[in-house]
C-alpha cells in the first residue's frame, strides 16, 4: 500500500498538512465562485465533454484533418509512437541545429516520457521557465501538482533555494522579491534561447494550428526569442475547430485557478519568418486506451487539476504520496494503464466520494471509473492476498442469512466480553484511532422478530 | 403500497435503534411496511474491494428478498446506490429492474414517494447535517456544492421543518468523512484525518448533534469522538425524525 | 512507420461515433453593459484601462507619451529593443467582457516578441469591438489568416510561491488598455 504508507508520513506533519490542505482548499473556492458567475455553466461541462467524445471517436479523422491543415500553414509534424521516440525526435531537433540548450515551458507529457533526464544525459542543459516548475527543477523535485507544481513548498523552503541556486537575499522569503529574482535569471535565458518547447493545451483540426495557455508569458517569451518551437501534444489534445475552442477555454481556467481566462491563450498558426515550428504527435499508450470501454472517456481530460484541488485524500496526503507524473483522481485512472501491477494501489486512494467527477469540466466520471479499475486490479490477480482473504470470508458469511446472523451475535459478544486490550491492538487497524461502535444486545433482526413477525 | 423495510448489515448489528427508529417512522407516517426476514448485505464492501464479480450470492439473495415489494426503502443512501448501480450484469432481469426503479433512501422516500415536505415535529438542538457523498453525489438527494445551479436537498429541507431545531453552517458543506468502506481500514491514516476535519468544523459551528442519512460516515465519525472524548454526538437522520414527532 | 501504426491503432480501438452536440445556443445579452463589464474584468485581471473619446485623442495620448521622453514602439516605430523601451502599443481588434482579454495578432506587432518582452504592454481598443463571451469573440477571429494571435488578459502573473500572487512574472508588468 505505497499511498497509503506515503499518506501517513506525510499526515504525521499535522499543521503542515493543515496548510497544504487549506491551499488546495482555497483554490477549489476560487474555482466556485467562478462557476457560480456562470448561467450556463452546467451546458458548458456538457458541451465540452459531448465534443471530446465526438473528436475521440473520430480521433483518426480529426489527426489527419490536423496534419493536413499544419503542413500547409508550415508547421513541421512529427508521429511519435511512445515516449523513447519522442525524446529522440526531440534530442535530433536540437542535434540537427546544433544546440545543447532547451527553454522549455510547462508539459505533463514531456514529465511523463521523462524527457529532461534523458537529454540531459544527452550533454543538453533543460531549463522549465515556468516559476513553479523552475523551482522545483532547482530542488530536483518531481512536480506534486499538473498545475500548481510547487504547491507543496512554503515560500520560506523557496526563498533558501533561491539564496543557493540564484543568490537571492538570505532570509527574504517574500514571493514578490522571489519572483523578481526569478524573473531576472530567466530573463537573461529567454533573450539567449535558440530552441524553446511548449505542451499543447489544445490543436485545432479546422485550421491546422495549436493554443498555449500560460499566466507567465514564459511559453511566448521562450519561443519568440528562439528559432525553433518544438510542441509536444499527446494525441487526445486535437479538437475540431474555433468554435469549440470557446467552449473550452471558457472552462479551463475558472476550473484551474479559478481566473476567468489565463493571462496569455497563445494561437500559433504559422511560424515567424526564417523560424521553424515542429509539432510531435505522441501516442504512448493513448491510443490503446482509447479502446478501453470502461476507461476511455479519461482521454477527454485537459489537464485543468480542478480533480486534484477538490480531492480530500489528494488534500491530505500530497501528490508525491502517488508515486507518478499526474497525482491525484486523474492519475489514478490514468496510471494504471502504464503498470497496473506497479500502481494497483492507486484505485484505492480514494473515498468514492465523488467531488473529482462533479468539478470536472469535461464530466469524466473519475469515481466510477475508480471503481472500475480496482475490479481490474483483482481481475489480473494484483490484489493483495491479505486483502482478498478477509473480504472473500466477509463475503461468504454475508451470503448465508443463517451464518450471517450466528456469527453476527457471536461477534457481539465476543466483543462485550473481551478486554480492552485484545480489542484494540495493531492487529485492529480500524481501533488505531477510533473506538468501535458499542455491540447491542440484540441486532435489528432479532428485535423484530420478537415485535412485529408474530409468526 | 407495500414497502419491503432493507436494513444494512451493520445497522443491523451495531446500530439496530436506526433501523427501529426507521421501521417506526415510517409506519407513523401511513406506510405499510415490513421488513424480510434472513437480509443479510447489498455486496457493497467486496465489490468496493474489487471483488463485484463475488457478489452474485449475495445480490442475487437481495432480489428474491426484495422483488415482490412494491417499493424498498432504506436508511443508507450508499447500500441504496450500490443496488442501482453495481449489481452484476449477469443479475439484470425484469425482477432486479423492478427492484432498482423503486428502491429509495429514507428521506428521498418521503420526499418523493410520500410527497411530504416537512414534518410536524420538534427538535430544540443544534444539529450539523453531514451531507453522506452516496446520497448526494450518486442518488443525487441534494446539489452538490461542486455543481452550478439551484441548490436543494431532501434530508435539510425535512430536518428544517422541524420546530426550534437549528442547523448549523458548515464551513465547508459536503466534504467526504473519510469513511469510504474499506478505505477507512487501507488509508487509515487519510481516513482519520478527513474523520477529524468533519468533526471539527461541526463543533466548530457550534453544533450538539451530528446527523447524516448514511450510519456508516456516523460510525466513523462517532468512533473517532468516542476516542478523543469529544462534547458531540451522533444521531441518524431516522432517530431525530422519530424523536422529533413522538 | 509510426504514423501508419498510430492511426491504424486509434482506427481499430476507437469507440463508437458519438455525435458533435449542435453549437451553443446564444445567451441573449443584449442588456448587459458590455463595457462596465468588460473595464471590471480587465482590472480584475491586473489590467489598467483608460477612457477617451476618439481615436484621434489615443494618438494625441501616445505622442505626449514620447513628449515625455517616453521610448513608444508601435508599427509606426517599431525599431529598436522591445525589451529596452518604455512601452510597446499594439492595436487590439476585439476584447471579451466576460474575462476582460484582447485579441491581438501579428499584423499589429513590431515584432512577435514585442507584446511579451516588454515592461509595459499599451493595447488600444474600441468600444464597439467588445463582444460578451469567447463564443462570439472566436466568431469573428478569422484563424486562417492569423499567422499568430493571441488572448491578453492582464499583465504577466504567477501564483506559484505559496498561491501569492505576483504582478509581473516573465512578461510585462504593466498592461494599459485604452478604450475609445
Amino acid at each position: 500500500m505505497k499511498h497509503a504508507r506515503a499518506a501517513r508520513e506525510f499526515l504525521r506533519n499535522g499543521p503542515r498538512t493543515d496548510w497544504h490542505d487549506q491551499a488546495l482548499w482555497y483554490v477549489r473556492q476560487k474555482r466556485d465562485l467562478q462557476k457560480d458567475g456562470i448561467p450556463d455553466w452546467e451546458d458548458l461541462r456538457e458541451q465540452a465533454s459531448a465534443i471530446k467524445e465526438h473528436t475521440l471517436s473520430n480521433l483518426d479523422q480529426y489527426l489527419e484533418e490536423f496534419e493536413t491543415n499544419a503542413l500547409r500553414n508550415g508547421i513541421r509534424v512529427h508521429w511519435a509512437l511512445n515516449a523513447q521516440e519522442h525524446n529522440h525526435m526531440v534530442l535530433e531537433i536540437l542535434q540537427q541545429a546544433g544546440v545543447n540548450r532547451l527553454v522549455k515551458s510547462k508539459s505533463m507529457l514531456t514529465e511523463e516520457c521523462q524527457m529532461n533526464p534523458f537529454l540531459e544525459k544527452k550533454g543538453i542543459e533543460v531549463i522549465e521557465s515556468d516559476l513553479g516548475e523552475r523551482i522545483i527543477q532547482f530542488a530536483e523535485q518531481d512536480p506534486s501538482h499538473i498545475v500548481l507544481p510547487a504547491i507543496h513548498m512554503k515560500k520560506e523552503e523557496v526563498g533558501k533555494l533561491f539564496e543557493k541556486k540564484l543568490g537571492t537575499k538570505p532570509g527574504n522569503h517574500d514571493p514578490q522579491y522571489l519572483t523578481g529574482a526569478a524573473r531576472k535569471h530567466l530573463r537573461e535565458h529567454f533573450l539567449a534561447a535558440e530552441v524553446a518547447m511548449t505542451g499543447v493545451n489544445f490543436a485545432l483540426a479546422e485550421s491546422g494550428g495549436f493554443v498555449v495557455c500560460t499566466n507567465e508569458g514564459n511559453a511566448d517569451m521562450g519561443i519568440h526569442h528562439a528559432s525553433i518551437h518544438i510542441a509536444s501534444m499527446g494525441i487526445e489534445k486535437v479538437i475540431p475547430g474555433k468554435e469549440h475552442l470557446a467552449v473550452f477555454l471558457r472552462l479551463l481556467a475558472r476550473s484551474a485557478t479559478g481566473q476567468p481566462v489565463t493571462t496569455y491563450t497563445s494561437h500559433f498558426q504559422r511560424p515567424d519568418r526564417d523560424k521553424e515550428i515542429h509539432l510531435i504527435i505522441v501516442d504512448n499508450g493513448r491510443s490503446e486506451h482509447l479502446g478501453k470501454d470502461k476507461f476511455w472517456r479519461a482521454l477527454k481530460c485537459i489537464r485543468c487539476g480542478a480533480c486534484l484541488n477538490t480531492c480530500p485524500v489528494y488534500r491530505r496526503s500530497g501528490g508525491h504520496s502517488y508515486g507518478y507524473t499526474i497525482p491525484g483522481p486523474i492519475g489514478s485512472i490514468l496510471t494504471p494503464r502504464v503498470d497496473l501491477k506497479a500502481f494497483s494501489d492507486l484505485p484505492y486512494a480514494s473515498s468514492l466520494c465523488g467531488s473529482c467527477s462533479d468539478v470536472c469540466p469535461v464530466k469524466i466520471e473519475i469515481h466510477e471509473q475508480l471503481y472500475h479499475w480496482r475490479q481490474e486490479v483483482n481481475e489480473q490477480g494484483e490484489l493483495s492476498r491479505k486483502k482478498k482473504l478477509g473480504i472473500r470470508f466477509m463475503g461468504r458469511l454475508l451470503a448465508r442469512p443463517r451464518l450471517y446472523q450466528k456469527s453476527g451475535k457471536f461477534a457481539r459478544k465476543a466483543l462485550r466480553i473481551t478486554p480492552r486490550f485484545l480489542v484494540y491492538n495493531r492487529l485492529n487497524p480500524w481501533g488505531l484511532s477510533r473506538d468501535l461502535p458499542e455491540p447491542p444486545r440484540q441486532s435489528f433482526q432479532e428485535w423484530y422478530r420478537e415485535n412485529r413477525n408474530k409468526s | 403500497m407495500k414497502a419491503g423495510l432493507f436494513i444494512p448489515c451493520y445497522i443491523d448489528q451495531f446500530y439496530p435503534q436506526v433501523g427501529i427508529d426507521t421501521l417506526e417512522l415510517l409506519e407513523k407516517l401511513g406506510v405499510e411496511i415490513e421488513s424480510p426476514l434472513n437480509q443479510t448485505c447489498c455486496g457493497q464492501p467486496l465489490a468496493n474491494s474489487g471483488m463485484e464479480k463475488e457478489t452474485l450470492k449475495i445480490c442475487s439473495h437481495f432480489i428474491q428478498l426484495f422483488g415482490s415489494y412494491d417499493v424498498i426503502v432504506s436508511p443508507s443512501g450508499s447500500c441504496v446506490l450500490h443496488i442501482k448501480e453495481h449489481v452484476p450484469e449477469s443479475l439484470h432481469d425484469q425482477v432486479y429492474f423492478h427492484v432498482r426503479d423503486h428502491i429509495y433512501e429514507l428521506t428521498e422516500f418521503m420526499t418523493d414517494i410520500l410527497k411530504i415536505d416537512g414534518l410536524d415535529g420538534h427538535f430544540p438542538h443544534r444539529v450539523g447535517l453531514h451531507q453522506s457523498c452516496h446520497g448526494l453525489r450518486g442518488l443525487r438527494n441534494g446539489k452538490s456544492s461542486e455543481l452550478a445551479g439551484k441548490g436543494f436537498g431532501k434530508a435539510r429541507a425535512i430536518l428544517s421543518s422541524l420546530k426550534d431545531i437549528h442547523l448549523v453552517e458548515l464551513d465547508r458543506r459536503d466534504e467526504c468523512c473519510g469513511f469510504g468502506g474499506t478505505f477507512s481500514v487501507f488509508e487509515e491514516a487519510v481516513s482519520v484525518r478527513m474523520g477529524k476535519d468533519r468533526i471539527h468544523d461541526h463543533m466548530k459551528n457550534g453544533a450538539e448533534i451530528i446527523t447524516a442519512t448514511d450510519m456508516s460516515c456516523l460510525m466513523h465519525l462517532e468512533g473517532l469522538i468516542k476516542r478523543n472524548h469529544q462534547p458531540i454526538r451522533v444521531m441518524h437522520i431516522a432517530e431525530i425524525l422519530n424523536a422529533a414527532i413522538s | 512507420m509510426s504514423r501508419a501504426q498510430i492511426l491504424n491503432s486509434i482506427s481499430k480501438n476507437k469507440p463508437a461515433p458519438v455525435k458533435l452536440p449542435a453549437p451553443r445556443k446564444i445567451f441573449d445579452k443584449a442588456d448587459e453593459d458590455l463595457l462596465q463589464a468588460f473595464i471590471d474584468k480587465a482590472i480584475d485581471a491586473g489590467s489598467e484601462t483608460e477612457n477617451f473619446d476618439s481615436f484621434e485623442k489615443v494618438e494625441a495620448w501616445v505622442k505626449q507619451q514620447r513628449k515625455n521622453g517616453k521610448y513608444v514602439m508601435d508599427l509606426s516605430m517599431p525599431a529598436g529593443d522591445p525589451g529596452m523601451v518604455d512601452m510597446v502599443v499594439i492595436r487590439g481588434q476585439l476584447g471579451v467582457a466576460e474575462n476582460g482579454a484582447v485579441w491581438i495578432d501579428d499584423e499589429d506587432m513590431p515584432t512577435r516578441k514585442s507584446p511579451f518582452v516588454t515592461n509595459h504592454l499599451v493595447l488600444t481598443l474600441e468600444k464597439v469591438k467588445i463582444l460578451p463571451d469567447m463564443h462570439e469573440a472566436y466568431s469573428k477571429v478569422d484563424l486562417d489568416r492569423t499567422s499568430f494571435g493571441v488572448f491578453i488578459a492582464g499583465p504577466s502573473k504567477t501564483a506559484d510561491i505559496e498561491q501569492s500572487l505576483v504582478i509581473g512574472a516573465h512578461g510585462p508588468i504593466k498592461n494599459t488598455i485604452l478604450l475609445y
